[in-house]
């Protein structure tokens, strides 16, 4: 029983980016597209036939010397090209077009070629196709993260309001393909939570909260009492990061800079951006002081060509339209504040204190500066208005709900996060299904987990 | 994507990263864990204080019996990292808890050093291999006698890599003997394992550009050259016997010729069990991409012998079975 002592695999697979890491680490150990490159059926891939039996060639060693791997940079592909054709010679025999295939950044790479078709196996959020998902995983745990799964647990997450029957097949996949040692599959938003208690202004560490997740594609608001998330309250927001990007260089285009390329503006958006209290005074604050306008160079490769990008009020435009969607997209007009508050009444009374005081905040698009301040002050100002309202009309005195947005250091990966601070306890073990229960009840058993009861 | 490579990638990533953040001005604070396989973590940790060097840490299962293989382990790994520029191995202040520790002096390293450090588990395996081609190409300098005689007295040396599977490797005067001991869990692995295995020992029969490669042998008794050895051992894993496995790898001297080949065949042995298991999963997952596939075809089968009951209460016919047109 040695794999007690193995730390726990945390896999967050998410629509856009895959994290992986070991239970116990501050942060993910990688972070690449959740994308697979399969070969392209009917069509011999570009194997050449190189025997590579035992001791008969030396190519695997000089080759893998300079091979950086799925870093996130994704550079040097030249390397990796020539390192990872080397094929089996039974290749050309029978089939193994299954065996060639690429995921991450490779995947990225290998799909600009013209054997490869690029896929992404998983739409907003969950599983589309298990086929490759499951080849995704069997390379990402064994090439990637070098574990044998039958001396792990292993750490997924889920969407909310994700069917049982994708639980049952990842649990299939993940006791019958890999017969991995024990099995968790937490919500995200739960973990979301669990990420939150890092924060210094957690005082007691609870499972009840809103969790704003903001990643590239949509924006999430979920609240979730006592570790269960309140499904029927979620709202959605077609509002995220891709859109702040797409907003930035839609202003970048009209002012006619010199480079507005999808990738300037991503790079504007995470070193400039940030969030202002009010919009009048922050553009008056602009024409005062022209210290505030920056500039960012745009330099290729050999730093031969030089541009210039002047950075102006999309400093404090492009993250506004979270709070002001008008500005930016014409069918979506609700700001988050108000979505926040909406879904809070959406949920059962007895928890809306508690939703109120927790409000925790998860992906990418909420590391803008400010942000959690902001929406703290708008949501309060909304709070504060119904309270008087209904004050007014009742004529008793109300006792006041108190809100609080948390932002915290680890917002960026902080489902990933909370799965790693959740496994890396010592009870963790209690709470996963293990390979015995799996074979003694069968798939139906990871329709239930019970919830972590941490202190 | 055949292969699996022999340096822990993440190891690699990690310290790359490391580098550059160095070389940046602006070094990286580190804690990190690591996992390879075969009970094997590895602990990235900044030095106290000094932020130019790195502590990489290793604890592995198979370090205790790749020790009693041969005296000096420790020197083995010493030299193997004095190789390379920027490392050494920390002789007396090894972390709590591990095995080894390696520091790692950012100022100096290249990026071969970097691969050197992510070989680490592989390289602490490597001992007994190195040990057992020494004897062997120092048998085979013996007179024709003494060749036989001392090939015969030795023994199998032994590394518990894992809680009830273990590698056996003898060295003789025109050979090296290695042994694979193996053992299933579930039971389906247990039959696509055998497939596996066969399929490896006939594959060399069929293909002729294989033939260089080592003999492969699949038995279900312990081979006749560790069967002493194999015994202790055995006695802890009796119940389990019905299921072990040996497959043997019969190295010859070309296979160990020179350094560079000795680096490969270790490297592909020491992962032979990793590769092998990783090979069963994928086939696995084939299967069930064959499985989902017939499902899906049934599926539409069935489909198609719906029958369609919505039109019936709209559209009324006539006593002959025409349509009621309006």
């Amino acid at each position: 029983m040695s794999y007690l002592n193995n730390p726990a695999v945390v896999m967050d697979n998410g629509t856009g980016l895959t994290k992986l890491g070991f239970a116990g680490n501050d942060s993910p150990s990688w972070v690449f597209p959740t994308a697979i490159a399969t070969a392209q059926s009917g069509k011999s891939s570009g194997t050449g036939s190189k025997t590579s039996g035992f001791g008969a060639s030396a190519t695997a060693q000089s080759s893998y010397v300079s091979g950086g791997g799925n870093s996130t940079s994704a550079t040097d592909f030249n390397s990796l090209a020539s390192s990872t054709l080397i094929s089996n010679n039974l290749a050309g025999k029978r089939g193994t077009e299954d065996l060639d295939f690429y995921i991450g950044n490779e995947a990225l790479v290998a799909s600009q070629g013209p054997s490869y078709s690029l896929s992404y196996p998983i739409r907003h959020g969950q599983v589309e196709n298990w086929d490759h998902m499951e080849r995704f995983w069997e390379n990402s745990i064994f090439k990637y993260l070098r574990t044998e799964p039958e001396d792990h647990f292993f750490l997924l997450t889920e969407p909310p309001l994700n069917p049982p029957e994708n639980r049952q097949q990842v649990a299939e996949i993940f006791f019958e393909s890999f017969n991995c040692a024990g099995l968790y599959i937490a919500v995200q938003a739960v973990l979301a939570l669990a990420a939150s208690w890092t924060s210094s202004k957690v005082t007691d560490r609870s499972l009840t909260g809103t969790v704003i997740d903001s990643g590239d594609g949509v924006t999430h608001v979920i609240p979730v009492a006592e570790g269960y998330v309140i499904g029927s309250a979620i709202k959605n927001i077609p509002i995220a990061g891709r859109d702040i990007t797409l907003f930035i260089q839609s202003l970048l285009r009209e002012r006619g800079e010199q480079d507005a390329s999808l990738r300037v503006a991503e790079r504007i958006k995470q070193e400039y951006c940030y969030v202002c209290p009010d919009i009048v005074k922050e553009f008056n604050k602009f024409d005062r002081d022209t210290e505030k306008f920056a500039q960012f160079i745009v330099e290729n490769k050999e730093k031969t060509s030089r541009k210039v990008v002047d950075v102006g009020y999309e400093r404090f435009l492009a993250p506004e339209i979270f709070f002001n969607p008008e500005i930016a997209s014409s069918d979506f007009l609700t700001p988050l504040p108000v979505v926040v508050d909406e879904t809070i009444q959406a949920c059962p009374i007895d928890v809306r204190k508690g939703l109120y005081n927790n409000i925790v905040l998860s992906g990418g698009s909420t590391m803008f500066k400010d942000f959690g301040r902001r929406l703290q002050r708008d949501l309060k100002g909304i709070v504060n208005d119904r309270i008087a309202q209904s004050e007014k009309l009742s004529g008793t005195r109300s006792t006041g709900v108190d809100v609080s947005v948390i932002s915290h250091k680890r917002q960026r990966n902080a489902v990933w996060f909370g799965g790693s601070l959740l496994a890396q306890t010592g009870e963790f073990k209690s709470y996963c299904h293990t390979k015995q229960d799996y074979e003694e009840y069968g798939p139906d058993i990871v329709r239930n987990f019970s919830l972590f009861n941490m202190i | 994507m055949l292969h699996l490579k022999p340096h822990n990638l993440l190891v690699q990533k990690t310290l790359t990263e490391a580098l550059e953040a160095y070389n940046n001005g602006s070094p990286l604070t580190l804690d990190r864990i690591i996992s390879d396989y075969d009970y094997t973590t590895l602990h990235i940790t900044n030095d106290d204080g000094d932020k130019s060097s790195l502590l990489v840490s290793i604890r592995t299962k198979a370090t205790q019996s790749c020790n009693e293989t041969g005296s000096d382990l420790k020197g083995f790994l010493e030299q193997k990292f004095e190789e390379a520029p920027g490392l050494a191995l920390s002789g007396d202040k090894k972390e709590a808890g591990y095995d080894f520790t390696v520091t790692v002096n950012l100022s100096q390293i290249t990026a071969e050093s970097i691969v050197q450090v992510s070989l680490f588990k592989i390289l602490v395996m490597s001992y007994p291999f190195y040990l057992a081609f020494g004897q062997s190409t120092h048998f085979s300098q013996l007179n024709e006698v003494d060749q036989v005689e001392k090939s015969k007295e030795a023994t199998a040396m032994v590394i518990k890599y894992r809680d009830d599977e273990n590698i056996y490797i003898k060295p003789s005067f025109d050979r090296v003997t290695v042994i694979f001991e193996t053992i299933f869990q579930d039971e389906t692995d247990k039959v696509f394992g055998k497939v596996f295995l066969q399929e490896f020992v006939d594959a060399r029969k069929r293909n002729r550009f294989i033939q260089s490669a080592p003999q492969v042998l699949f038995s279900h008794e312990p081979p006749l050259e560790i069967q002493q050895v194999a015994r202790q051992h055995a006695s802890t894993a009796a119940d389990k016997k019905s299921s072990r496995r040996f497959i043997t790898f019969v190295l010859f001297p070309r296979h160990y010729a020179s350094d560079e080949l000795m680096f490969t065949s270790i490297s592909q042995l020491a992962l032979f069990r990793n590769y092998f298991h990783y090979h069963i999963k994928c086939a696995k997952a084939y299967m069930h991409s064959r499985m989902r596939y017939r499902v899906d075809t049934f599926i539409k089968v069935l489909n198609r012998a719906k029958v369609d009951d919505e039109g019936e209460s709209e559209s009324r016919r006539t006593f002959t079975g025409r349509k009621m047109v309006y």
